[in-house]
């Protein structure tokens, strides 16, 4: 009791001070403590928003692990990671590696590698939709004209993972490029000089003084694409709305779907729950396994 | 100095605050619209029942473009309903057809019936079907979205396609197999990324108005219901008789498609007769409509397509039901007005007595002189409109969707429609 006055008497001595930070813990409270903590509760409930909530337990969560769809979208989500991260970010650390050498133009070579980072990506995925139309869509129309037939890019099942994947790819290397530019230009070139002495050439200097220098930014750079794209949506909501077949329905969309198109905010809830669980699970993965590497 | 300055500050403040926190008590009266279309053609409506309704000259009218599709729109309503930010609701919004029934069921839209009835002989049966819930009117409408055939004349006359004589969906398909035999055309577009729903909708909706759920029980009738699989049969024929070109509508490349002739015909609704002059310009005096095809000979021929445009006022305290309905009665139940409007904004009223009026006798250029209004009312009185439920977003766009991609890659009509039917009883149970 006489610890509990205590407390109470130094938060009034200090109560300037918190009344200056009191501002930031008002609005996360608002606008993020009280939102996860009602996503949770919504989990439990069936509700439809205009409606009243009924309880129904752990019902969403026995439907969500029998539900095709969600592990389709689960699937899918992964698939779309593991197309794109390793080329991604491998495309983006050799373009880095070469617009950080003594090229002419190179300004303007990183300008344009980054341009797509600065866009819009609604904006760019309609002209992608336009660009992988089957009759009319200027990929089809090359590809006809050195003789190939046309593909159905991002209206085929086969397809349309490939898609959403390289125009991913598209938007996000420039960004990546930038922050291995940004470590190359941090590595000590005394290090590439004493080993050019060594008689190394440039591929051993890229694997033993480039790769293990830039080993905390190539982590970092992982775990954070990673994270984004287990939440990708605007891809491939814009390219295919998740179709053909639900063939790139990710996760967020079918979360999305059931709360603003079909108005089921509990099961939508339960996704979101789901998936936060899932992405908490892979970094966890990724940081164990990722840090004893990058501390090497 | 500096503490008298402080004071006159913090007077100013104050004054400030309780100023603005009284200036509702003195607001003149409001009236806020929210639609996903057009605000102008509600805005007319509303500044025409002013002149004739004075004691609401001065009221201040608000007419919202709050998203530009449905989702939106009821997204935003849904924040607001569940916020219980009354003020920030509208007091009328324009209500997709589909949102209906749960609106209804949950008391978020006024029960209309008393001031409707008095109306409900001169609105088609398919208009009133659309919204009603149960014996209760719960909407007013002012277009419903009859179907309509639209056709490349030009294109069916050099194939020899006699489309006047087209009567049923297989004529339709043979038709189309003469259209496409030159590869170059095609009768039809099938979406890809989406379902066929106006397809599916219109069909339902000349079978008798059927629907995804049997309104006694709620039990799904997907599998079970001969209508259903009438129409992803004829669906699936489409597909194997290779008439269609798989694009998704609404698309660069389908409009170019409806452009350049690769498309031949569009069913879809009586709306698309503007749209088309402003999207499709080029091929004036090309197209023509007619009814579409009935299911059997004899058949119906008409259904509606996302049933029928109407305005819903919102259950929300404080209400002004009296202003709310001289704006809905003097604009959509009022034969020269609704009339008036449609000359202005293009949309076919719902209301047939304003069909009596000489401006309906008229043909179009754009149609080759064809009086499409007059084909508009003839479908709107034969029409069916399928029926909605809460749950009817899910059932089209999820398993309507993968189950009519799977008919037309080949699946059976029966084995596609049971497993759809399975994933709706597990996923939503009854819906009513």
């Amino acid at each position: 009791m006489k610890n509990k006055h205590d407390i109470w008497t130094r938060i009034w001595g200090y109560r300037a001070a918190y009344l200056f930070i009191s501002p930031f813990f008002i609005l996360f409270s608002i606008f993020g403590v009280f939102p996860i903590g009602f996503a949770l509760y919504l989990s439990f409930v069936k509700w439809r928003g205009f409606g009243a909530m009924r309880w129904v337990g752990l019902g969403n969560y026995v439907r969500l692990f029998g539900d095709d769809r969600f592990w389709l979208s689960i699937w899918n989500t992964i698939y779309l990671w593991s197309g794109h991260i390793f080329i991604m970010l491998g495309m983006a650390l050799i373009l880095a590696v070469i617009l950080n050498s003594a090229i002419k133009m190179r300004v303007v070579y990183r300008t344009i590698i980054f341009l797509p980072t600065c866009a819009a990506v609604v904006a760019m995925a309609l002209v992608f939709k336009f660009i992988y139309q089957y009759q009319w869509g200027i990929l089809n129309l090359v590809l006809t004209k050195v003789g190939l037939s046309k593909i159905p890019w991002i209206a085929s099942t086969e397809w349309s993972k490939i898609s959403v994947i390289l125009f991913n790819i598209w938007t996000d290397t420039g960004w990546y490029m930038i922050i291995y530019l940004a470590g190359l230009q941090s590595i000590n070139p005394q290090l590439y000089e004493a080993a050019k002495i060594d008689g190394a050439n440039t591929l051993k200097q890229f694997f033993y003084i480039t790769i293990p220098s830039l080993r905390g930014i190539i982590f970092f750079t992982f775990i954070v694409e990673t994270i984004w794209a287990l939440r990708i949506f605007t891809h491939p909501y814009v390219l295919t709305r998740g179709g053909p077949e639900n063939s790139t329905l990710v996760a967020t969309l079918f979360l999305y779907k059931n709360a603003f198109q079909y108005l089921r905010f509990g099961y939508a809830a339960t996704i979101g729950v789901a998936l936060f669980v899932i992405v908490l699970a892979i970094s966890l993965i990724q940081i164990k396994l990722g840090k004893k590497w990058a501390e090497q | 100095m500096k503490s008298k300055f402080l004071f006159l500050l913090t007077s100013v403040f104050c004054v400030s605050i309780l100023l603005f926190g009284v200036s509702g008590a003195f607001a003149k009266d409001t009236f806020t619209f929210w639609t996903w279309g057009n605000p102008g053609f509600f805005q007319d409506g509303f500044e025409r029942m002013q002149v004739a309704y004075p004691q609401y000259k001065v009221v201040e009218s608000t007419f919202f473009v709050a998203g530009g599709d449905t989702e939106e729109l009821i997204q935003k309503l849904l924040v607001g309903w569940v916020a219980e930010a009354w003020d920030s609701l509208p007091d009328v919004c324009e209500c997709p057809t589909p949102y209906i029934p749960m609106f209804a069921d949950e008391g978020v839209i006024v029960d209309l019936t008393d001031y409707i009835t008095p109306y409900a002989d001169k609105l088609a049966p398919s208009t009133l079907a659309g919204i009603s819930r149960g014996d209760r009117i719960v909407a007013c409408p002012f277009s419903p979205g009859t179907s309509m055939l639209w056709y490349r004349k030009d294109i069916t006359d050099t194939a020899a396609v006699d489309m006047e004589a087209i009567e049923t969906w297989d004529d339709y398909i043979d038709a189309g197999k003469k259209i496409t035999a030159s590869g170059e055309r095609y009768m039809l577009a099938l979406h890809v990324t989406y379902p066929n729903d106006i397809l599916i909708q219109l069909m339902l909706g000349q079978q008798g108005g059927a629907g995804f759920f049997d309104p006694l029980t709620g039990e799904t009738v997907v599998d079970t219901s001969p209508a259903m699989k009438k129409t992803f049969e004829i669906i699936a024929k489409m597909g194997e008789e290779g008439i269609a070109l798989r694009t998704d509508g609404w698309e660069s490349e389908w409009y170019a498609a409806l452009e350049n002739g690769t498309l031949v015909t569009y069913p879809s609704a009586n709306w698309w007769d503007q749209e088309m002059k402003f999207d499709v310009a080029e091929s004036e005096g090309k197209w023509r409509a007619m009814q579409i095809p009935a299911i059997e000979p004899g058949g119906c021929r008409g259904g509606l397509e996302s049933g029928i445009a109407s305005v819903v006022a919102m259950a929300k305290p404080g209400i002004n039901m009296d202003l709310i309905w001289a704006f809905m009665e003097h604009s959509f139940l009022n034969a020269e007005i609704a009339m008036e409007l449609d000359k202005v904004w293009a949309l076919s009223p719902a209301y047939l007595p304003a069909f009596e009026n000489s401006y309906y006798d008229e043909g179009d250029p754009y149609y080759g002189g064809q009086n499409i209004k007059k084909l508009d009312l003839e479908t709107q009185k034969i029409a069916g409109c399928m029926q909605y439920t809460a749950d009817w977003g899910e059932v089209m766009y999820e398993y309507m969707y993968i189950a009519q991609m799977q008919v037309l890659g080949g699946r059976s009509v029966e084995e596609a429609l049971k497993e759809a039917a399975d994933l709706i009883r597990e996923n939503i149970g009854t819906s009513f």
